[in-house]
């Protein structure tokens, strides 16, 4: 390691430090939960021996490390019976679900009912959706990690087909599939505990799948960090969904699902929580210039994967794939087909702002446009708006 | 392994014998249709076993209506709402009827629902005849309105989802729609409807797969083992007999009778 005259190598400096991460970055990753909470430790002790241990200790700044997993704490050994009794509150979308605004985990009752029913899909098209609490998304489920749910799905006895519902939050046989499949007129009970904090999709999972999907039946429950999420200004729930109809877009009348068209993936509609149009004029979202901003997005599919964007936003931050990951300054974010994310930015200059997803002609030909509109003071440092416009004559004046 | 259809068949005999002899009920006009029968496909194939022998058999043109169903609860003052007891008749018994003999504001044509299996294999049974099995119901629906198998002919599949999806939850009278290959009607633009065997397909008797062709109807599995996963009004039906017991009830289950 030391050379004929003494000195240490400068490579094996950096070769041990490398060393002492792998190692460090190898139990974070691959050590038991409750080891995750304590291996920051190496890792810190290795900052500051090198650049390159620099650039580990930015690495656990973005993994889970702060947060802590089920069981990690006194509160997670509580018996399930003694814990305060809540009933959920659920969210419509664009509105989101209240915070959790507890440090303490409770037994959650959740009550969600299915129907089908007639609604608007377009101007001048409706459509037969699939729906859970009668919106497209379903409403918006909020509990708090180690929270232990008990979830009642009720299926309207109007209802044509059987139905169930699978939360990727639960751990536990298909999600709640098999517990929950109930015919029209019927209700079912489960009941599971909130292991993991993050963002999840859920949807019905009764067969043809994909059929129950394309009809509209997905929704988000957020299960947030024992620590909750920071606070914001502003929260808002979008979900993504692809539709396939026997017309195409804008066709009008009543439009039936179309397999084939399903099985092609070829989607006459993506849309916004719900329909087309859902978050655009008096539908639109609103913010205030300096506001913080939160939006929960989801992706029900069932095909397409979205490609997220704000146009005239950058997202500070992005909870990748809605977990512990938190990736900054993100133009546009990928949320695949039965996934979701969470963003965050900062509102600075007044204006409308469309979420579209960025696979465009998704937005200007199916729908998939929102706007959020911001009002407020003009910050000409940020944003000038237009300063001139005159002919433009290039030098060889042609 | 002899076939649920085989000890089915056995167990009848003597009683189709009878009812060609001594036809009588409240329905005894109904009319029938023959069927030769043939081999249904399971909708999930497991290795060793194969389809199911349907033989031949005859089964209603039409579902049995609000009228006829009247006609049985008249006669049979034990299958009249109020009379019959909860494990037989469920929570919904003919909701919507105005009292135990008056069908109030329903359609005497449409198809009698809200009832239970029981009270449509009583209603069968009175009648001499019995609930088609679930090979036999799924037989008459694979035909096609010009064909003995639908899914030969062009479009059949989706235009069968369409009836199936996209049909009125209050049904309206029997026998609009199209007759099929057998001149049955509404096999699937009106009701789902009770067969006699529920959940057949679930039940091999081999317990280890029971569960996994449960599984596939409610869990993302979907149609992994299907043999033709483009018959998606297939997997409507067989997923709505999956979560069936017999004493459910509702607005969009009827039945029809078969012998």
């Amino acid at each position: 390691m030391r050379d004929e005259r003494g000195n240490v190598h400068i490579g094996a400096i950096y070769g041990l430090a490398t060393l002492f991460v792998a190692l460090a970055v190898g139990v974070a990753l691959f050590g038991s939960r409750v080891d995750a909470a304590t291996a920051t430790e190496p890792t810190h002790a290795a900052h500051g021996a090198t650049s390159t241990a620099d650039h580990a200790h930015e690495l656990t700044v973005n993994m889970p490390t702060t947060r802590k997993a089920f069981l990690d704490d006194p509160e997670d050994l509580v018996a399930v019976a003694e814990l305060p009794l809540i009933k959920g509150v659920l969210g419509y979308a664009p509105n989101v679900a209240p915070p959790v605004d507890r440090d303490y985990r409770a037994h959650v009752e959740i009550e969600l009912e299915v129907t089908e029913e007639v609604m608007r899909l377009a101007d001048g098209v409706e459509y037969r959706f699939w729906t859970f609490g009668g919106s497209v998304p379903g409403p918006m489920i909020r509990v708090r990690q180690g929270d232990f749910v008990t979830f009642t799905l009720q299926n309207h006895p109007s209802s044509l087909m059987p139905h169930n519902i699978d939360l990727h939050a639960v751990t536990g046989q298909g999600g709640g599939a098999e517990a929950t499949l109930i015919s029209p007129g019927q209700q079912a009970t489960f009941s599971f505990t909130a292991l993991q904090a993050g963002v999840y999709i859920y949807h019905c999972a009764t067969a043809p799948v994909g059929m129950h999907i394309a009809n509209g039946m997905y929704g988000l429950i957020v299960v947030e960090p024992k620590e909750g999420y920071a606070p914001v200004d502003k929260e808002f729930y979008v979900v993504q969904g692809d539709f396939y109809t026997k017309g195409n877009f804008g066709e009008r009348g009543l439009q039936d699902f179309d397999m084939q068209r399903a099985i092609d993936e070829d989607a006459a509609y993506v849309v916004f929580n719900g329909s087309v149009g859902s978050l655009v004029g008096e539908n639109a979202i609103f913010a205030e210039t300096g506001d913080t901003v939160r939006i929960f997005f989801g992706n029900g599919g069932p095909n397409l994967t979205s490609s997220f964007h704000v146009i005239g936003e950058i997202f500070d931050n992005v909870y990748v794939e809605a977990g512990g990951l938190v990736n900054h300054d993100v133009q546009t974010t990928l949320v695949p087909a039965g996934g979701a994310t969470v963003v965050e930015f900062k509102t600075d200059v007044p204006g409308t702002y469309n979420l579209v997803d960025h696979a465009i002609f998704r937005a200007f030909n199916k729908g998939a446009v929102g706007q959020l509109v911001v009002t407020g003071d003009h910050d000409h440092v940020v944003f000038t708006e237009r300063t001139d416009i005159r002919p433009y004559v290039p030098a060889d004046g042609q | 392994m002899s076939t649920f259809t085989d000890i089915f068949r056995k167990a009848w005999r003597p009683l189709l014998l009878a009812a060609t002899c001594a036809f009588t009920g409240p329905a005894a006009a109904a009319s029938m249709a023959a069927v030769d029968g043939g081999l249904v496909e399971p909708l999930f194939p497991i290795e060793g076993e194969g389809a199911t022998v349907v033989a031949a058999f005859r089964i209603d043109v039409l579902p049995v209506t609000n009228a006829e169903f009247l006609a049985f609860v008249e006669t049979h003052p034990e299958w009249q709402r109020g009379n019959v007891p909860q494990v037989f008749g469920g929570a919904a018994y003919l909701r919507g009827w105005a009292s135990g003999t008056d069908l109030g504001a329903l359609d005497p044509d449409a198809p009698v629902t809200n009832v239970t299996w029981f009270a449509a294999a009583a209603y069968c049974e009175a009648r001499g005849s019995r609930l088609p099995t679930e090979a036999e119901w799924e037989f008459v629906a694979n035909a096609g309105f010009s064909s003995e198998l639908g899914r030969n002919e062009p479009g059949y599949n989706e235009r069968v989802l369409s009836l199936t999806a996209s049909r009125d939850p209050v049904p309206g009278p029997v026998g609009l729609g199209a007759a099929n290959y057998y001149g049955v009607y509404d096999m699937h633009g009106l009701v789902w409807e009770w067969v006699f065997d529920i959940g057949a397909s679930f039940n091999t008797g081999d317990s280890r797969s029971d569960g996994d062709r449960r599984l596939q109807l409610v869990c993302g599995g979907g149609s992994a083992g299907a043999v033709d996963k483009s018959d998606y009004a297939a997997f409507l039906r067989y997923a709505f007999r999956s979560g069936l017991t017999g004493d459910y009830s509702s607005g969009g289950l009827g039945f029809r009778c078969a012998n």
